[in-house]
């Protein structure tokens, strides 16, 4: 199974049962001269820089990769909570740095309109059934942050 | 006098050139850029952004959700570039330097909801944005949005506008 990647404290339609560990990915790039010479040509006229946008997606998602690698190791079957960070740390080099914290996770069993709340009685009686007013507030989608 | 005329305008052709060029060409790719926004904008509108954590659409039954990721890495023109510079010693607002933020967000934004359309999601929520310098002087920044897409219901039965 794939690692699902989420950037909130949950996953939607998942119930997250257990935190495992932070997992992070960082990769430094910089592109070869020619690509930077004709990016700083592309500076005097301004405008978009194709080929720094794809060297930037291309390592942002190597660094993706290394994480899910760890994340896998751990036996994860997701990343939340996640964050991307970039740094310059010389020039025409920069480090992309990627981070969140893996857990497992099972998806929610998701009930139709018509089914009863599971901790209501067994319906021996249909009119205290009837009294009971319909749509508590627990069915509301409320996030519990710690849930 | 004619002398000195041409012996300053030798010295300063270069950069005087690289002024023209910068301005021509900057402002043709600015509006250029903002038209495009504003087509792409409005092809990809009914995608539901918004920035919130702790809200939660109602969603489609066992669907699932993706991280969708938007970046965009944008130049400033050399004439911007001289314009800050001098703006920047009377500290005013550095205008140019705005509209070169403003252009790189929402072109981040822009490919991220395109990226969670082609996936076939119709809200995005958590949304982060961030900037970050490439070279040294700032005239190139990049754009990163990202957030987590999703299949709501709520806007299911909403009719996109094409």
């Amino acid at each position: 199974m794939t690692v699902q990647l989420s950037n909130l404290e949950h996953l939607p339609n998942y119930q997250i049962t257990e935190r495992l560990d932070v997992v992070y990915g960082s990769t430094v790039r910089s592109k070869h001269v020619g690509k930077d010479l004709f990016a700083s040509l592309k500076n005097i006229v301004g405008g978009e820089l194709t080929a720094y946008t794809e060297l930037l997606e291309e390592s942002r998602q190597e660094a993706i990769d290394r994480m899910i690698v760890k994340a896998e190791a751990l036996g994860a079957d997701a990343v939340v909570g996640l964050r991307f960070s970039t740094s310059s740390i010389a020039q025409g080099a920069s480090e992309l740095f990627v981070y969140g914290t893996a857990v497992k996770a099972v998806p929610v069993q998701q009930q139709p309109a018509s089914a009863q709340p599971p901790h209501s009685p067994s319906s021996h009686d249909p009119s205290i059934q009837n009294s009971q007013p319909p749509a508590p507030a627990d069915d509301l989608p409320r996030f519990n942050p710690f849930g | 006098m004619n002398n000195s005329m041409t012996q300053f305008l030798i010295n300063y052709a270069p950069l005087i050139i690289l002024f023209v060029v910068g301005w021509f060409f900057g402002s043709r790719h600015e509006r250029q850029h903002l038209a495009q926004l504003m087509v792409s904008e409005q092809a990809v509108g009914h995608i539901v952004v918004s920035s919130e954590r702790f809200y939660r659409p109602k969603l489609v039954a066992n669907s699932d959700s993706e991280l969708v990721l938007g970046s965009v890495v944008i130049a400033q023109d050399y004439f911007k570039m001289i314009i800050a510079r001098v703006l920047s010693l009377f500290g005013k607002n550095l205008t140019t330097y705005e509209t070169l933020l403003d252009r790189a967000r929402r072109e981040a934004i822009v490919r991220m909801r395109s990226q969670a359309q082609a996936k076939g999601y119709n809200h995005i929520y958590g949304l982060r944005l961030e900037v970050s310098n490439i070279n040294q002087l700032g005239s190139m920044v990049e754009a990163i949005a990202y957030g987590t897409a999703v299949l709501s219901t709520e806007i299911a039965t909403k009719t996109s506008p094409k």
